[in-house]
């Protein structure tokens, strides 16, 4: 038997996976948003840390506690130094200096930075628990849908189809109605509605690869359905799963700020939308921080998701692979 | 490129004799492996039916290579893929070791599908690109429940080896290997079950010449090793006569001649198999008539749509011979001579004058005389 020459292998195998990450280590663009979406990660993780911690000592956390004499302190790194406290060394009247207010106070004396770190946390909160709802609805119902057509197909084709015919922000405000007004009726609201779009394009994806000789070769082989589904096609088609993802994560938070701001999303707690809601009241008398700082981290969020999906799309796309 | 193939034909024929075939165009094969009953695989609704496959009957017996050629679209991959019931049939039979494997269901068809595998076209499509060459084969192995957890993965090593690729690419992914590669790991999954029956899909279509005799090679090896038994579809008539022992030529959903390779290849009787033959072109003659006494035969026109019910033969709208019999009455399939079976009206006067005039001829320079 002859044994062609094997001379086109490199030395090293790669999966899919790892030439897409590679790909995207190219862009410097999609990885300075990368990095921008990790600082914003690690930012909601320290508010979720300093939550907790006030959680555990049973205290309220500073950036809720009002200090009328600190009203409206305009953002600044070089504030006058407060005189040390009794006992206190200097290196821990630097760090409390440091800490105090670099992005001003608020019109009860609250610290904005501490809110809007706080508020990233709401965000990234908003963002992964109702992407962990519509996701695998989304998925599954697609995956399902695009498999077994027929009967399935149009039982879920028509579910969606009345799901998307109800306006977004009506459905929404009608759950967050039902389960009460805070964070689990913003989960709930937006994490039931958002699924449709995703399952669509599950399902035409995997109505693409049913017909693909893979998908043949499987079913050739005596494979269970279940496991084509979940090994064979969803691997194929999760790129469309990391790129929603990406997408619909900033537009989440955008809704979550639109709750909040009407005042049925986060009740209590400091959200973008929240203090976007309380800042336009003094806006005109040229408080412009508590409004600008909030806004910015909302920009800066939705901005580098964004850039991060398309780039994500680009390298992730199998077409451009299978031409090699 | 028939000039490739015929040196090649002749010293398969020096190294084996699967190729002989006695007169009853069975030659030593041994008892029917699959039976074909009666098939038909329409598409789209009932009312306008596109018939695909229309009631075609063939046996394939045990350790032969049964061709099956045609133009695209006469439904020869469809009768394969139904076959493996990968498209439902719409009627008919497909006996399988006693058993009507279109009417199994569960345990039963797991136990046929080990039976009976195929060897797909695209050989860039039929592997998970997500998976590795050992995933994948290890996988069939888990499915099947071979051998014990540990031993899967030599198991998958030997599989390799035997397609003639190196175990060490285990871990590869399938885009990192060339065509005829991945064809070979294709066959290596194919034989994980251990089939008696490989049906092949057009499987060297998809690849360049050289490495098509390659695989053709690969496939005759491992009948000969596995006692393997194949229905081979194929359009390139070079690949078949190469190949199969044995041919079934379709025209329209339906067969119009069948009978052993070299018999059909010397002394075809039907006028769509006399077309297909003489369109091969030759590289060394050009469009030239291949045999000294028999004119080209150009086809006019396309296939019809089988959407639309021809009444007669479904040949007679682009046969130079028919006649008012052939647009009439529909032939069907009968004995000309052993193992000879044509459906055509006229078959006896295409056959032409008696054994062996002619039919060294015929063959052209595939022939070992001429060649």
């Amino acid at each position: 038997m002859t044994t062609p020459p094997i001379d086109n292998l490199e030395a090293e195998s790669r999966s899919l996976w790892a030439d897409a990450w590679r790909e995207l280590k190219r862009k410097r663009l999609a990885m300075f948003c990368l990095w921008v979406v990790l600082i914003y990660t690690g930012l909601a993780a320290y508010g979720e840390a300093v939550y907790r911690w006030h959680q555990a000592h049973d205290r309220t956390p500073a950036y809720q506690v009002p200090d009328l004499e600190k009203q409206y302190l305009p953002p600044s790194l070089f504030r006058e130094m407060e005189p040390a406290r009794e006992g206190e060394s200097r290196v821990r009247q630097v760090a409390r200096h440091l800490g105090t207010h670099p992005l001003g106070t608020d019109g009860l004396g609250r610290d904005v930075f501490g809110r809007v770190v706080q508020g990233t946390r709401i965000a990234f909160l908003v963002g992964i628990i109702t992407s962990m709802i519509a996701i695998p609805i989304g998925v599954i119902l697609g995956c399902l849908a695009g498999y077994f057509g027929g009967r399935v197909d149009d039982f879920i084709v028509w579910l969606y189809s009345t799901f998307a015919a109800i306006p977004g922000l009506l459905f929404i405000l009608a759950i967050a109605m039902v389960v009460g007004k805070g964070l689990t009726g913003v989960y709930l609201g937006i994490g039931l509605t958002t699924w449709v779009g995703l399952c669509r394009l599950v399902r035409g994806e995997v109505m693409k690869h049913k017909a693909r000789s893979y998908v043949q070769a499987a079913q050739a082989l005596g494979l269970g359905h279940f496991r084509i589904i979940f090994r064979h096609i969803l691997p194929n088609i999760f790129h469309i799963v990391i790129v929603t993802f990406t997408l619909r994560f900033p537009s989440a938070v955008n809704t979550e700020v639109i709750m909040s701001f009407l005042g049925i999303g986060v009740q209590g707690e400091p959200s973008w939308g929240i203090m976007i809601g309380n800042a336009r009241l003094r806006l005109w008398q040229g408080v412009w921080w508590e409004m600008t700082f909030a806004t910015l981290a909302i920009f800066g969020l939705v901005l580098a998701f964004n850039l991060l999906g398309d780039a994500l799309r680009d390298a992730l796309d199998p077409r451009l692979k299978e031409q090699a | 490129m028939s000039r490739v193939y015929a040196r090649y034909r002749q010293r398969g024929d020096e190294e084996e004799s699967f190729g002989e075939v006695t007169e009853d165009g069975r030659g030593h094969y041994g008892r029917a492996l699959l039976e074909v009953e009666d098939l038909k695989v329409h598409f789209g609704s009932h009312r306008h039916p596109i018939r695909a496959v229309d009631g075609v009957s063939f046996t394939v017996y045990e350790g032969e290579c049964l061709g099956l050629v045609g133009e695209s679209g006469c439904g020869k991959s469809t009768l394969g893929r139904a076959v493996l019931r990968l498209e439902p049939a719409t009627a008919g039979r497909v006996r399988y070791g006693g058993s009507d494997v279109l009417r199994i269901e569960g345990e039963a068809l797991q136990r046929y599908r080990e039976k009976a595998q195929m060897i797909f076209q695209d050989p860039y499509g039929s592997l998970n690109p997500r998976l590795t060459i050992g995933g994948a084969l290890t996988e069939v192995l888990t499915v099947h429940k071979r051998g014990h957890r540990r031993e899967r993965r030599a198991m998958a090593e030997a599989l390799l080896d035997s397609v003639g690729l190196d175990a060490a690419y285990m871990d590869r992914y399938p885009h990192e290997f060339s065509g005829g590669q991945r064809q070979r790991i294709g066959i290596a999954r194919s034989l994980a079950v251990n089939p008696s029956l490989l049906i092949a899909d057009e499987p060297v279509s998809a690849l360049d010449v050289s490495v098509q005799v390659q695989i053709l090679n690969l496939l005759k090896d491992l009948q000969r090793q596995h006692g393997l038994t194949y229905l081979f579809v194929a359009h390139d008539l070079a690949v078949v006569r190469y190949i199969c022992d044995r041919i079934l030529v379709m025209y329209l959903g339906r067969i119009v001649e069948s009978g052993a390779a070299e018999r059909l290849y010397a002394r075809p009787a039907h006028p769509y198999t006399q077309a297909l033959l003489t369109s091969v072109p030759d590289v060394d003659r050009g469009l030239q008539s291949r045999g000294s006494g028999r004119r080209r035969a150009v086809l006019k026109g396309d296939v019809p749509s089988p959407s639309v019910e021809i009444k007669g033969c479904p040949f007679h709208t682009r046969c130079p011979h028919a006649t008012d019999e052939c647009r009439a009455r529909t032939p069907s399939l009968r004995t000309v001579a052993p193992g000879h079976q044509v459906a055509c009206h006229y078959a006896e006067r295409f056959l032409g004058p008696a054994e062996g005039v002619g039919a060294v001829e015929a063959l052209g320079d595939a022939s070992p005389s001429v060649g």
